[in-house]
């Protein structure tokens, strides 16, 4: 185990220029000592660094290990997920690799000590913009969800959905209602749940028949195979105990058609129907 | 004043504690015993069966269990005996690598507990406590100071003589003295700075501690092995390949990608004396999500791997998910069985399988056996291969304008261990089922990294059951249907007076008759968050769980 040297504080941002010999030990500034990994604990060299190191990593760097890092066109790998950098703390290990070249990779005569400890600021200031362990840098495609046959979807809805639901009834609009078009397609695939577990589903209505025959109906609030609760529909709490069949319940799902629907839908019938739904203003 | 009162009590614990500070509590040899009234190991033994020969809790008095005792777990460091809060004289053991600045509790139990002679040896990130197990009470803490990172559980301990062993989340195998917590060594098994963290119970096998760590940044997943006695490295067997040349790299598209292709090994596996054989499963390959980066089987990801103690080779493996897609990892902990197979007497070893399928094959020579599907909902394999292996239905994958797959993230099991009990011949299981809409968010064609690059949502809500497996077609013999939707992840116990303990999803701890699924037993204590366990102290049978950051002991009087 290497030992080395913490400098703590929030505020205080010592910055100490490191060797690029392995043996010797940057000073390690922890910024965040509440971040989950180290990388993302440490403090970042000061603004006008980082932007040096860019501007060197652009020139010299980014045709083969790609503008975001993870690879670039001319055969570097993956920055984001290099041991050698994720070894680095200061550009002691990454400069190893920059003055002395490795594989295919050539040396850089040209970099000396501080640019090196500007792109490998850079490096790490991309790295640290991970949420949490695990994570990557955050990337921010437009992409567009609505690829399907609109006019499919409609004549699939008619024939699958129109027994409970209506264009022009409980679903106008359902678009506006729901503007996000992920959430949109989540929504219907799932009847309205978006989760499982979830208890915001429509009500479920339950009879209980009694030893002695009585009957009680009302909504199912929570069942499991020991116990049963329900809200009678003059709004009192009702609840029993549950061994096997006694007492008799039965239960009505009115989402168990979507619950099959998803046995049987492919990704193609789901994208067509979100495509109708979408028309639905 | 403090002082003083400090001093007598010490004078009283002192000679007790010096006597206690030695003697071997679990021996290697003990560690091939099957599982009796001490549970010594992860799975209680090496077998992984989680099937105790206690009989005094059995079908007709499992209705009289009843709480002996419940307590939350203390994660305070304490100094000693303080007369104004009357707290104890547990003096906190702190060790740690980390500046003592960072307090992740992450509060719930989620490992196997041991017990030997009435001592309880608990543990979760950065604690380890040993508690009586007659009432809960403490007997020593100890604090690992964290230099951060994931905490999302410890599985649990190994002991080895008179040390116990376990995992920090920032990748360090700790030795304690078991009689008094006080820190033997401490190893560092993986490197912090690559984003590892280590949750596995260490499996000890003679004098070797075989661990295994997570890691969800694209670096390679290993299995290692330690010298109990002094954390020296012994072997390191890599999940994937590391240099040309290494086997299993035609199954990648290049180096850089093997070596970065994840198949972490986290869970405990089994070990099989007979062979000197280590089995267990293996993580999925990374990036998770955009398996577009990396065409392929991905050997020795999502795998069945038997690897030789003693050196540290692979002697054979089974993938169990060739080129996952959906982070399966196959890491569950596997069960070995002497069955019969066609008239012939076999040694197999079997899995419930994150993605759905269970599997049996031949643990001497890994030759294939049986291959089903245990979820009624799982839908992304179009075929079984000729070799067993479930084939992975590509447009199962994710896609920009989305794909419902099933199972959830989670799998149809994780690494809530399941049960074999040998008088039925039946392997216990949950069977979680759900479904996902599971958008690809980062089209680039290198790929994501870790678990990135996509979003997926959990829709619907659809049943989940309880399994009662014939390992030798992996066809369900008995099914439990979990009433009222929603998902189920609980660990298994079974016993030699044929019942099966588990949790049902919905707050209970149940007790099912092995042989038919008769509902027998529950109590209502919440979701156990560990898998059930049992011992005997006191010629008393005790059933152990945890919920949360809290113990719940039950026995009958
Ligand atoms: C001509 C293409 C090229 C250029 C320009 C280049 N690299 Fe590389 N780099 C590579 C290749 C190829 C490798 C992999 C070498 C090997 O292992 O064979 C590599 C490897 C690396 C590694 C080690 C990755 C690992 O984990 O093995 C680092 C760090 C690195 N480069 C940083 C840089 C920096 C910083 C620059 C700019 C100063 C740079 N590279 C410029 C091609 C290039
Ligand atoms: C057997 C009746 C039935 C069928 C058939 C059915 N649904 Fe539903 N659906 C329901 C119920 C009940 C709900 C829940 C309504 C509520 O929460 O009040 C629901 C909810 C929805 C919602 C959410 C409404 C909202 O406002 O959030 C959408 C969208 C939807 N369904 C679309 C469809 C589509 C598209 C189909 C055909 C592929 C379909 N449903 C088939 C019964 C049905």
């Amino acid at each position: 185990m290497r030992s080395k040297l913490y400098v703590l504080g929030m505020t205080l941002m010592v910055w100490v220029h490191a060797s690029n010999a392995q043996d010797i030990e940057p000073e390690i500034v922890i910024a965040n000592p509440n971040a989950t990994f180290l990388a993302q604990q440490r403090a970042l060299p000061p603004a006008e660094v980082i932007a040096r190191g860019e501007a060197l990593y652009q020139v010299n760097c980014r045709m083969c290990h790609g503008g975001d890092l993870r690879g670039g066109e001319q055969g570097g790998p993956n920055l984001l997920r290099s041991g050698i950098v994720l070894n680095d703390i200061a550009g002691e290990v990454i400069g190893q690799v920059i003055t002395e070249g490795v594989g295919r990779m050539p040396s850089f005569g040209n970099l000396v000590q501080n640019d090196i400890a500007a792109v490998a600021g850079f490096i790490h200031s991309i790295l640290a913009t991970a949420e949490r362990q695990g994570s990557t840098p955050p990337v921010d495609f437009d992409l567009d969800i609505l690829v399907g046959d609109a006019a499919a979807g409609e004549r699939y809805f008619n024939q699958e959905c129109s027994s409970c639901h209506s264009a022009s009834g409980d679903l106008q609009g359902i678009s506006s209602r729901i503007i996000d078009d992920y959430e949109l397609q989540n929504a219907w695939v799932g009847g309205g749940l978006r989760r499982r577990g979830d208890s915001s589903g429509p009500t479920q209505n339950v009879i209980v028949t009694l030893a002695d025959g009585g009957r009680v109906s009302g909504s199912l609030l929570r069942y499991d195979d020991f116990f049963l609760s329900l809200r009678t529909t003059t709004g009192g709490y009702r609840s029993f105990l549950r061994n096997g069949d006694s007492p008799r319940i039965e239960i009505d799902d009115p989402l168990g058609r979507h619950k099959e629907l998803l046995a049987e839908l492919t990704n193609k019938t789901i994208h067509d129907v979100t495509a109708y739904m979408e028309t639905l203003k | 004043m403090k002082n003083l009162i400090l001093l007598i009590l010490l004078g009283c614990t002192l000679p007790i504690q010096l006597l206690a500070q030695n003697g071997v509590v679990v021996s290697p040899d003990e560690l091939l015993n099957d599982l009796d009234g001490d549970w010594r190991s992860y799975s209680g033994d090496y077998s992984g069966k989680r099937y105790s020969s206690l009989t005094q809790i059995d079908k007709d008095t499992v209705k009289n269990l009843t709480l002996a005792w419940t307590t939350e777990m203390n994660f305070t460091t304490r100094s000693g005996f303080d007369p104004f809060t009357g707290s104890s004289n547990i003096v906190t053991k702190i060790g740690g690598e980390g500046r003592g600045d960072i307090d992740i509790t992450s509060g719930s139990l989620k490992g196997s507990i041991l017990e030997v002679n009435g001592i309880l040896y608990v543990t979760s990130p950065d604690h380890a406590w040993a508690m009586d197990a007659r009432d809960g009470s403490e007997i020593w803490h100890y604090h690992w100071e964290t230099l951060g990172g994931t905490h999302i559980g410890s599985r649990g301990s190994a002991i080895w003589n008179d040390s116990l062993l376990f995992e920090t989340p920032d990748n360090f195998l700790v030795s304690v003295n078991i009689h008094t917590g006080e820190e033997n060594w401490h190893a560092e098994i993986a490197s912090f700075e690559l984003q590892y963290f280590s949750t596995m119970a260490p499996i000890v096998v003679g004098n070797r501690v075989i661990v295994g760590t997570g890691n969800d940044l694209d670096q390679p997943g290993f299995t290692q092995a330690f010298d109990a006695s002094t954390g020296e490295l012994l072997w390191r067997f890599y999940s994937v390949p590391m240099n040309e040349g290494d086997p299993g790299l035609d199954t990648w598209p290049s180096l850089d990608a093997a070596s970065h292709g994840g198949g972490n090994a986290w869970v405990p596996g089994v070990y099989d004396p007979e062979t000197d054989l280590y089995i267990f499963g293996t993580g999925n390959p990374t990036p998770a999500y955009t398996g577009v980066s990396r065409p392929g089987d991905n050997l020795f990801t999502c795998s069945l791997v038997a690897v030789n103690v003693t050196t540290g080779e692979m002697e054979w493996y089974f993938q169990t998910s060739p080129h996952d897609t959906h982070d399966w990892d196959s890491a569950q902990t596997p069960i070995l069985i002497d069955g019969i197979i066609d008239g012939q007497p076999r040694k197999l070893v079997s899995t419930a399988s994150r993605n759905g399928y269970f599997f049996t094959v031949d643990r001497v020579t890994g030759e294939h056996i049986a291959t089903n599907l245990y979820s009624t909902t799982a839908n992304w394999s179009s075929r079984i291969r000729e070799n067993g292996s479930p084939e992975p239905n590509p447009i199962k994958d994710a896609t920009i304008a989305g794909s419902l797959v099933s199972p959830v993230e989670g799998g149809v099991a994780n690494w809530q261990p399941p049960a074999f009990n040998p008088d039925t011949g039946l392997f216990y299981t949950q069977e979680n089922n759900g479904y996902n809409m599971l958008y690809l968010t980062d089209p680039d064609p290198r790929g994501s990294m870790g678990l990135g690059g996509k979003q997926r949502d959990e829709i619907g809500d659809v049943d989940s059951a309880f399994q009662a497996i014939d390992y030798k077609t992996g066809k369900a013999v008995w099914r439990h249907e979990w009433p009222g939707g929603d998902g189920v992840a609980a660990g298994v116990l079974t016993t030699a007076s044929g019942l099966v303990f588990t949790g049902d999803g919905r707050n209970n701890m149940v007790a099912f008759d092995a042989e038919n699924g008769d509902l027998l037993w529950h109590t209502r204590i919440g979701n156990m968050t560990n898998p059930p366990q049992t011992f005997m102290v006191d010629d008393r049978q005790y059933l152990l769980v945890a919920v949360r950051d809290r113990l719940f002991s039950f026995v009958m009087y």
